[in-house]
C-alpha cells in the first residue's frame, strides 16, 4: 500500500510538471514582423510608402486590365478577344457583374492600393522623423497622391463607392459615398500633397510623386467636375515650369520605350521593369512589369484582345506633316494593314512577324492593332515583363488640358491654339491655323471639336479617353452617342443613363446589407 | 531434442492406450439443420476432422478427459469437455452480431455492447475490396454517417465527411494512428490496417476535445498474433479507367460551330467570318484518358508468444493513373511489436514509406471541352511544337494538356516516418501508467521544370525555369495517461486522466532560376544550370497544444452504463486570452433486455443510449489572428529603375479569433433480434457548430488581399437520423448478411459571420434558418416558342422586358424577371435550389457459399442539385469549344424547335447565364464494388504447407443509377460555401481487380 501511495505521488509530480509549461503555447511568427511590431521608425515609413506604389504592378491597374476598360471601352478601340465576357465587357454587355477581369478586378485592387495609403496615413504621422523631418511630410504626401489617384479612378468607372481613409477591421461594411463626396476628398488629398510635395527627385527617387503630378493630377480631377478655373490655376504651375522641369521630348516615341524614361515630358510615370519574372504576389521576386502589350499583340505574339478603330488610322491620314509624310504618331500608334504604304521607312518586322505576309484574307486583314508601348523594338515575343514604363500623365497631355481650360474659362481659340500647337509642332506637324482644320479657330466650340480630335491623336491608348468622353458629355446626349457610334459599333449597346458607369460588382453590393446601392440601369 | 523426442515416444503411447476411446455425434445449427465441414478438433492436438454431409463426425483418439473443440465460419465456437462420453451432439449458434467486439475509443477500449455513443467500426476485411490505394478512398461506404469522396488523382487521398458539414473550415475528421495523431494520407498503405473505429458523436470524441469537432478516426493497425510465425502475401492487380465525356467529334463539331456563326451574323453579333476549319480530327480523349494498371503488393511476417509478438510488414503500390501525366509509386514498411514482463508492457508501431508522384499540370476534365477536334496535338510551326489552334481556323484558349504535362514536367518525393512507442506499468491491480511518444516525420521534395514553349494560343513567352522545394515537418506527440479499471461486485470503473503535447514543425527552402541551357535535346534542370532570376524562398510554420483529459466510466450489472469526460485544450493558434477551453460529455446507456421484467424473448438484446457534448476546432493558419506586416515587397524607382523594398499590412485578420466548438447530442438505440440475425442501431442527431472557422469573403473595399481572413464565421445546425438494419442467416451452405445503412441530414444555418443575416458568393446564397450556400441564381422558364410567347414577354405593367438589353428571338431563353423591372439582372436571382442531400445511405451484401464468396457494395445519396459547369461549357456555343453531342431530341433549336435546348449564337451570351438551366439533380445510387472469392479448401492445401489461399476478383464503380449529366455525381467541392457546385471536378474511375491472399 506505502508502494502505491509514493508511486502515486510521483505521479502527480510528473503530470505536474508538465502542466506548468503553458508557455509553450507562445510561439511567434518567425516569418514576418506583426503590425503592432511595425510602424516605429522612419525606414518602416518610407517603406510603408514604397509598398504604396507596389500596388501599381496589379492586375487591375494600368499594368493590365485598367486599359480594357478606358481605351477598349472608349471609342479608340475594341475587343475581339475569343474569351466572351472579356469582349462582352469593352462594348456595354454586362451580365455577371462579378465578372472579375471587368470588374471586381479593379475595384479590388484600387482599394488595396488605398488600404496601403490609409495605413501610411494613420501610422507614419506618430513616427519621429530622425534624420530627415521634410521626409515625413513627403512620405504622407506621397500616399495622399496615390490614395487620390486610386480614388479617382473609383469615381471615372463607378462614380460612387466606399469611402475608406482608414483601416478597417474585416467586419466592415461598405457605406456609400457619393461622387460628389469622393471628389472633395480627391482635391483635398491632392491639395495636402501638391503642398507638401517636392517639385523633382533625385535620381534615385525618380518615379515618386512630384508637386507637378499632384496638380496635373488635381487638374483632371477638376475639369472632370467642371472647375475649368481651378484646373488651370493648377495646370498654370506646371506650364510655368517649361523648359525647366517640364517640356516636350524630340522623338514622340520616347514617350512609349523603356529608352528614355522619367524624362522631360514625364509629369507621373509607373516605374516598370523586367527584373523580376516572378508572379504578382507580394514578395521579393513579384513581378514588376508591363503586361499590356501581352494583351495587344497581334494573335500568335498576343492575346490579341485589344484591337484599334479603323477611323483612328483614316484620321491621322486627314493631315500629313510639313515635308509632307504622314504623321509619326500613326505609325507609332497603330499597327495596319497599310501601315508600310504610308511609312515606307517603317519596320516591316513587328516582333519575329514578317508583316508583309501577314495580311492574307484568312490573316490580320482588317485589323488595326494597338502598337502604343510595343516592345517589338528590342524583342522578338511578348511576355508579362515588359520593362516600359507606363506614363500616366506627359506634359503634352498637361498643354492640351490647359488648352481646353482657357476655351471652357471663357478664352479664345487664339489664346489656346499655342499650346496645341507645341503637341502638334513635336510631330511636324503645321500650326492648326495652316492646317486643314484651320476652321477650328472660327469659334470655341469649333475648337473645342477640333480639341478632343486633337487628344485622341495624340494620347490614344494612353487611358484617358474614357474620362474625355465624360467630361465632353459625349456619353449623355444621343448626338454624342451617335458620333461614337459612326466609329464605333459598341455604342450601339450603349444606353444613356446606364452606361457611362460600371455596375458595381453585384458581391460588394450584396453584402454591403443596403449600405451600397447599385448604379442606376442595372 | 534427441532426448526429448524419445522421451515423447515412450509416453504417447502408453497415455493412448491407457486413456482413450472414440467419440462420434453429430453438428446442427439452432434450427436443428445439420451442419457439415464444422472442424473438430482435441483441444490442444492435432487430432481432429470435419463433419460430413449430415453433420455427423466420428473421432478417435478421444482422450476421456479432453475437450473438444467445435468450430465453423460464421458460428459460435464451443468447447467442450468430453467427461468420458462416446457421443456428443452439438448444437452451434450463429455468431452474434458483434457485441462482444471490443472497440477502441481513444485512450483505451470499450466492449461495443457497452457503448454509450456512436462509433462505428470497419474491418479490414470490408476495406481490402477496395482496389484504392489509399486508407480514405477504401472507407467509402463502409460507415454510417460517414461520406467519402475520392479526388480520382493518383497520389492524393479522399476528402472525408463525418456526419454533414460540422465545421467549414478544415472539415477532415482527426486520424489517430495507433495512438499517433497524424493524417494517414496517401502515404499510408491501407494493407496495414486491423481495423478503424469512427467516433462521430461528442461522447465519444470528447476525449480528443479540441481538435473531434469533424469526428475522430482511429486506425489500429496489425500486430503479431501468439503462434509459429505466419507469411501472408497479397497480391492485387487492376485496372482502372476513367468515365468520358460524350463529346463531338469533328464533323458534329464543325456543323454546330459553323451554326452558331452563322447565327451570329445573322443576329449582327459576329461581323467576321465563320472559321476556316482544319481537318484534323483530334480526340482528345484517347489522347489522354488511358487504362491504368494498379499494382498492390503486401508482405508480411507475424507472429509471437506470450511475451512477445511482431508483424514486418512490405508493400508496394504503384498507380499509372489514368490520365496522361499523372501516376504514384508508394514503398511502404511496416515493424509493429510488443513485449511485457511482469508489470511492464512496452512495444512500438512504425512506418516508413517512400512515395513518388507525378501530379497533374492541368485540369485534363476542362481541357476536353475547350480543346477542338480540328486542333491537332502536335503541330511543329508553334513554340515547343504542340497543336493550340490558330486564330483562323481553331480559335480557343483552351490548354492542350498533352503539351502542358509534358512541357511542365513535377514530381513529389516524399519520405515518411511514423511512430508510437509506448511503455505501460501496472502500478498496482486496475491502474496503469501508460507513456506514449509519437512521431511523424515527412520530407517532401518538388521539383518542377518547365521548357520553352506553348499550350494555349497567343501564349506570353516564357523562359525555360526549374523549381525545388524542399520541406521538412515534424510532428511530435508525448502523452502521459493513468488508466484505473476494475470491478467491485456488480459494478464496474473504469477512470482515464492524462496529459498530452503536441508541437508541429515545418520549414520550407525552395529555390528556382530561368534560362536553362540543353544538351542535346534535353534541359538542363539542375537549379545550378539556370542563367538568371535567382530567387529563393524560405517559410516556417510552427503550433503547439497542450491537453489535460479524463474519464470515468461506470457501469452496473451490465444494465446502467455511465460515462464522463473532460478535457480542457490550449493552442498556440489563438491569442492568450481566448487560447484555453474546456470540452465536457456526458453519456448514459440502459441495457433493457438485461432487466428481470423484461420477457421479450424475440429480442435478444435492447440497449438505449443518449449524450450530449461539447467538442472544438480550431485547425487554422498557425498565426491567423496575428496582422502581419509583408516586408518583402518590392516597387522600382530611380534612373536606373532599382528595385526597392516596401512594408505594408496585406492581409487583414480578426485579432479577437475564438475557438470553434460544436454541441451535440444523440439518442439512439441498439438492438438484435430472431436469435441475433436481425441487429438493427437507430439514432437521432442534432449538432450545433457556434463560431465556425473559416474564410469568409470580406468586402472589397476593406483593401484585404492574400484570401479571406479566418473568421468565427458561422453557427450551423445538422440534425438527422442514422440507421444501421443487419439481416443475417443462412440456409444450408449458403450464409449471407444484408447490411442497410442511411444517414439523413439536415443543415440549418444559425448565425453568420459580422453579425450579417444573409451573406452572397456569386451563385449561393445563405441565410439565417436556411440551409447554408443555396444555388441563388436566374430562375429560366423554358425558351420561347412563339412570336406570342415573346409579345407577352413584359412586366406587370407592360413594359418589354430585355435580355442583355435585347428583345429576346424564337428559340431563347425565358429568364424570369423576378424585380419586374423590364431587365434581366443580376437582382432578378432567386433561390434555385439545395447542394445539400437529404439522405445518404448504403447497402452492403456479403454471401458464402462452401468456399465461394461475394459481397457487393452500393451506396448513394438522394435530393441534393448539382450545378454542372461541365454542361454549362460543354453547351457553350458563343465561344469556340468542343461540344457535348447532343442526344436525339435535344438538338438546338435551329435544329429541332421542338426540343428544350436553345438557339445557338456565337460570340452572345444571351442563353448561356448562370441560371437554374444548369441545375441538374445530383441524387445517385452506385454499386461502388463487388467481389467474388474463392478459398480452397483445407485439405487441399494440406501437402502444399500452405495454410490458406484465397483467389478474388472485383470490380468498382461499374453501375451507377443517375440523372446527372456530369462525369460524376460523387464529387468534391471544398468550398464550403459553393458546395453544390461541380467545376470539373476529377470523376471516380471505374476499375476491375484480381487478387490473391496466400498465408504461409
Amino acid at each position: 500500500m506505502k508502494n502505491i501511495k509514493y508511486t502515486s505521488i510521483l505521479l502527480l509530480l510528473i503530470l505536474l510538471g508538465y502542466s506548468c509549461n503553458q508557455d509553450l503555447l507562445d510561439i511567434d511568427n518567425p516569418n514576418e514582423a506583426t503590425t503592432e511590431s511595425f510602424w516605429k521608425t522612419q525606414d518602416d515609413a518610407i517603406a510603408g510608402v514604397n509598398a504604396c506604389y507596389s500596388q501599381l504592378y496589379k492586375e487591375g491597374t494600368w499594368m493590365r486590365w485598367l486599359s480594357f476598360r478606358y481605351d477598349l471601352t472608349s471609342d479608340e478601340g475594341w475587343s475581339s478577344s475569343p474569351w466572351n465576357e472579356l469582349a462582352n465587357w469593352v462594348k456595354f454587355q454586362y451580365a455577371n457583374y462579378n465578372f472579375y477581369e471587368g470588374n471586381n478586378v479593379h475595384m479590388e485592387h484600387f482599394y488595396r492600393g488605398i488600404f496601403r495609403c490609409n495605413q501610411v496615413l494613420k501610422y507614419v504621422p506618430e513616427i519621429e522623423f530622425t534624420t530627415n523631418t521634410a521626409r515625413k511630410e513627403s512620405a504622407l504626401a506621397e500616399a495622399k497622391f496615390l490614395r487620390a489617384l486610386w480614388y479617382f479612378q473609383v469615381v471615372l468607372l463607378w462614380e460612387k463607392g466606399s469611402l475608406v481613409l482608414e483601416p478597417v477591421e474585416a467586419g466592415y461594411t461598405p457605406v456609400q459615398a457619393t461622387d460628389v463626396q469622393i471628389y472633395a476628398q480627391i482635391e483635398k488629398d491632392l491639395k495636402e500633397a501638391a503642398a507638401a510635395l517636392p517639385e523633382s527627385w533625385d535620381a534615385a527617387n525618380k518615379g515618386r510623386a512630384t508637386m507637378g503630378a499632384a496638380k496635373a493630377l488635381l487638374a483632371k480631377v477638376y475639369m472632370q467636375q467642371n472647375k475649368y478655373d481651378l484646373a488651370k490655376t493648377e495646370l498654370q504651375w506646371l506650364i510655368s515650369k517649361e523648359g525647366t522641369i517640364y517640356g516636350l521630348v524630340d522623338n514622340w516615341v520616347d514617350n512609349f520605350t523603356h529608352l528614355n524614361e522619367n524624362n522631360i515630358e514625364s509629369v507621373f510615370e509607373i516605374q516598370f521593369n523586367d527584373a523580376n519574372k516572378g508572379g504578382t504576389g507580394n514578395n521579393a521576386s513579384m513581378a514588376t512589369g508591363f503586361q499590356r502589350t501581352q494583351f495587344y499583340a497581334p494573335g500568335g505574339i498576343g492575346w490579341g484582345d485589344g484591337k484599334a478603330r479603323q477611323w483612328l488610322v483614316d484620321e491621322y491620314k486627314k493631315e500629313k506633316r510639313v515635308d509632307g509624310k504622314n504623321d509619326i504618331r500613326l505609325y507609332h500608334s497603330i499597327l495596319y494593314e497599310q501601315y508600310l504604304e504610308d511609312f515606307p521607312d517603317g519596320d516591316p518586322m513587328y516582333y519575329y512577324i514578317d508583316t508583309r505576309t501577314a495580311w492574307g484574307p484568312r490573316g490580320w486583314r482588317g485589323s488595326c492593332f494597338i502598337r502604343k508601348y510595343n516592345t517589338s523594338y528590342f524583342r522578338q515575343r511578348e511576355d508579362y515583363f515588359a520593362p516600359n514604363n507606363y506614363r500616366v500623365i506627359r506634359y503634352a497631355d498637361v498643354l492640351l488640358n490647359y488648352a481646353e481650360c482657357i476655351i471652357k474659362t471663357g478664352g479664345t481659340p487664339a489664346e489656346a491654339v499655342q499650346y496645341v500647337n507645341k503637341v502638334r509642332e513635336r510631330v511636324k506637324l503645321s500650326k492648326l491655323e495652316d492646317s486643314p482644320f484651320k476652321d477650328a479657330m472660327n469659334s470655341p466650340e469649333a475648337f473645342m471639336k477640333r480639341l478632343q480630335m486633337e487628344r485622341t491623336l495624340e494620347l490614344c491608348f494612353e487611358g484617358w479617353r474614357w474620362a474625355d468622353l465624360k467630361r465632353w458629355g459625349l456619353l449623355d446626349t444621343q448626338a454624342g452617342i451617335d458620333e461614337l457610334k459612326s466609329r464605333d459599333a459598341d455604342f450601339n449597346n450603349f444606353v444613356i443613363g446606364k452606361h457611362k458607369r460600371l455596375p458595381i460588382p453585384q458581391i460588394e453590393i450584396d453584402n454591403s446589407v443596403g449600405g451600397l446601392t447599385q448604379n442606376p440601369g442595372y | 531434442m534427441k532426448k526429448f523426442l524419445f522421451l515423447m515416444l515412450i509416453v504417447i503411447p502408453f497415455w493412448g492406450i491407457a486413456q482413450n476411446t472414440s467419440l462420434s455425434g453429430k453438428v446442427t445449427d439452432t434450427r436443428n439443420n445439420p451442419l457439415p465441414g464444422v472442424t473438430v478438433m482435441v483441444k490442444g492436438t492435432q487430432n481432429g476432422t470435419v463433419t460430413n454431409n449430415e453433420g455427423s463426425f466420428m473421432l478417435t483418439n478421444v482422450p476421456a478427459n479432453g475437450t473438444i473443440v467445435f468450430s465453423f465460419v460464421g458460428m459460435k465456437s464451443q468447447e467442450i469437455p468430453v467427461q468420458g462420453r462416446t457421443s456428443l451432439d452439438v448444437i452451434l449458434a450463429e455468431e452474434s452480431i458483434g457485441l462482444d467486439e471490443v472497440v477502441a475509443i481513444g485512450y483505451g477500449t470499450v466492449k461495443k455492447s457497452d457503448l454509450t455513443g456512436a462509433v462505428s467500426v470497419v474491418k479490414s476485411d470490408d476495406m481490402k475490396k477496395s482496389n484504392a490505394g489509399t486508407i480514405g478512398t477504401q472507407l467509402q461506404g463502409l460507415a454510417t454517417g460517414v461520406n467519402v469522396r475520392s479526388t480520382g488523382r493518383a497520389g492524393s487521398d479522399a476528402f472525408i465527411e463525418i456526419r454533414g458539414v460540422g465545421t467549414l473550415s478544415n472539415r477532415t475528421p482527426l486520424w489517430i494512428i495507433d495512438g499517433m495523431i497524424s493524417t494517414p494520407g496517401a502515404e499510408f498503405n491501407p494493407a496495414d490496417v486491423e481495423s478503424i473505429q469512427i467516433l462521430k458523436d461528442a461522447s465519444t470524441a470528447a476525449i480528443y476535445g479540441s481538435r473531434a469537432a469533424n469526428g475522430v478516426i482511429i486506425v489500429t493497425t496489425k500486430s503479431g498474433k501468439e503462434g509459429p510465425m505466419k507469411v501472408s502475401l497479397n497480391v492485387k492487380e487492376s485496372w482502372e479507367w476513367s468515365p468520358r465525356y460524350p463529346l463531338m467529334g469533328a464533323e458534329d463539331y464543325k456543323f454546330y460551330n459553323d451554326l452558331a456563326y452563322e447565327e451570329g451574323i445573322k443576329d449582327g453579333v459576329w461581323t467576321s467570318s465563320k472559321q476556316d476549319h482544319w481537318n484534323n480530327d483530334t480526340d482528345w480523349q484517347d489522347e489522354v484518358l488511358q487504362t491504368a494498371l494498379v499494382q498492390d503488393y503486401n508482405l508480411s511476417l507475424s507472429g509471437g508468444s506470450k511475451e512477445a509478438k511482431y508483424l514486418i510488414g512490405a508493400g508496394y503500390h504503384n498507380n499509372k493513373g489514368v490520365v496522361y501525366g499523372n501516376s504514384f509509386d508508394r514503398f511502404s514498411f511496416r515493424i509493429n511489436s510488443e513485449g511485457k514482463r511482469g508489470r511492464l508492457k512496452f512495444g512500438e508501431n512504425m512506418f516508413f514509406t517512400y512515395t513518388d508522384t507525378d501530379p497533374l499540370q492541368t485540369n485534363p476534365y476542362n481541357d476536353f471541352l475547350r480543346m477542338m477536334p480540328t486542333i491537332p496535338v502536335y503541330d511543329n510551326n508553334n513554340l515547343g511544337g504542340y497543336g493550340y489552334g490558330s486564330e483562323q481556323n481553331a480559335r480557343t484558349f483552351g490548354t492542350n494538356p498533352i503539351a502542358r504535362e509534358d512541357l511542365e514536367y513535377q514530381n513529389i518525393i516524399q519520405h515518411r516516418f511514423n511512430g508510437t512507442f509506448w511503455a505501460e506499468l501496472e502500478l498496482f491491480k486496475g491502474l496503469t501508467y501508460k507513456l506514449n511518444a509519437g512521431v511523424d516525420y515527412f520530407w517532401y521534395e518538388r521539383n518542377w521544370f518547365r521548357g520553352v514553349g506553348n499550350w494555349t494560343l497567343n501564349q506570353e513567352y516564357r523562359d525555360s525555369e526549374s523549381q525545388k522545394q524542399m520541406v521538412h515537418t515534424y510532428n511530435r506527440l508525448v502523452e502521459n495517461t493513468l488508466n484505473f479499471s476494475r470491478d467491485f461486485g456488480k459494478h464496474h470503473i473504469d477512470a482515464f486522466g492524462g496529459i498530452t503535447y503536441q508541437t508541429f514543425i515545418s520549414e520550407s527552402l525552395y529555390g528556382a532560376r530561368l534560362k536553362f541551357p540543353k544538351v542535346g535535346d534535353d534541359y538542363l534542370t539542375v537549379l545550378d544550370a539556370g542563367q538568371a532570376n535567382q530567387t529563393n524562398s524560405n517559410n516556417i510554420a510552427e503550433n503547439a497544444l497542450i491537453s489535460y483529459l479524463g474519464r470515468a466510466n461506470y457501469s452496473y450489472d451490465n444494465k446502467y452504463l455511465f460515462s464522463a469526460t473532460l478535457r480542457r485544450d490550449g493552442t498556440s493558434r489563438l491569442s492568450t486570452k481566448n487560447r484555453w477551453q474546456n470540452f465536457p460529455s456526458v453519456s448514459g446507456a440502459w441495457r433493457i433486455s438485461n432487466e428481470s421484467f423484461f420477457g421479450v424473448n424475440w429480442i435478444d438484446d435492447l440497449k438505449i443510449r443518449g449524450n450530449w457534448g461539447i467538442l472544438g476546432i480550431a485547425d487554422i493558419g498557425n498565426w491567423a489572428y496575428l496582422g502581419t506586416i509583408n516586408q518583402t515587397i518590392v516597387t522600382v524607382f530611380g534612373a536606373s529603375q532599382a528595385l526597392q523594398s516596401g512594408a505594408t499590412q496585406v492581409r487583414i485578420v480578426n485579432s479577437d479569433l475564438r475557438w470553434e466548438t460544436k454541441e451535440t447530442y444523440n439518442i439512439g438505440f441498439d438492438a438484435a433480434f430472431l436469435d441475433q440475425r436481425l441487429g438493427v442501431s437507430m439514432e437521432y442527431y442534432n449538432a450545433t457548430s457556434k463560431d465556425v472557422l473559416t474564410g469568409m469573403p470580406i468586402a472589397l473595399a476593406t483593401g484585404n488581399e492574400g484570401g479571406a481572413p479566418v473568421a468565427n464565421a458561422a453557427s450551423l445546425k445538422n440534425t438527422g437520423i442514422e440507421g444501421t438494419f443487419t439481416w443475417r442467416d443462412a440456409v444450408n451452405d449458403f450464409k449471407y448478411s444484408v447490411t442497410a445503412n442511411f444517414t439523413t441530414l439536415k443543415n440549418e444555418v444559425l448565425e453568420l459571420g459580422y453579425g450579417k443575416d444573409v451573406y452572397y458568393t456569386g451563385t449561393t446564397k445563405s441565410m439565417v434558418g436556411q440551409p447554408l450556400s443555396m444555388f441563388y441564381m436566374l430562375k429560366t422558364d423554358d425558351l420561347f416558342r412563339t412570336q406570342a410567347e415573346i409579345d407577352n414577354y413584359v412586366t406587370s405593367n407592360g413594359t418589354p422586358i430585355t435580355i442583355n438589353g435585347k428583345r429576346p428571338k424564337l428559340g431563347d431563353v425565358r429568364y424570369i424577371d423576378t424585380d419586374d423591372n423590364g431587365q434581366i439582372t443580376q437582382n432578378d436571382r432567386q433561390i434555385v435550389g439545395n447542394p445539400w442531400p437529404g439522405m445518404q445511405m448504403s447497402l452492403l451484401f456479403n454471401a458464402s457459399w462452401k468456399n465461394f464468396d461475394a459481397s457487393m457494395m452500393w451506396n448513394g445519396q438522394f435530393g441534393n442539385d448539382v450545378y454542372n459547369v461541365a454542361y454549362w461549357q460543354g453547351r457553350y456555343f458563343a465561344d469556340n469549344s468542343n461540344y457535348l453531342e447532343f442526344e436525339a431530341g435535344e438538338e438546338p433549336y435551329q435544329v429541332n424547335p421542338n426540343s428544350s435546348f436553345p438557339r445557338i449564337i456565337y460570340n452572345d451570351t444571351r442563353n448561356t447565364q448562370t441560371s437554374d438551366r444548369y441545375l441538374e439533380s445530383g441524387s445517385y445510387l452506385r454499386m461502388k464494388n463487388f467481389q467474388i472469392g474463392y478459398t480452397f479448401p483445407a485439405e487441399t492445401l494440406k501437402k502444399t504447407g500452405i495454410e490458406a489461399l484465397r483467389l478474388y476478383i472485383s470490380g468498382n464503380n461499374l453501375i451507377t443509377l443517375t440523372q446527372y449529366k456530369g462525369l460524376d455525381p460523387d464529387f468534391i467541392n471544398t468550398d464550403v460555401w459553393n458546395r453544390g457546385t461541380d467545376s470539373f471536378a476529377f470523376p471516380n474511375t471505374r476499375s476491375f481487380m484480381a487478387g490473391l491472399d496466400i498465408t504461409f
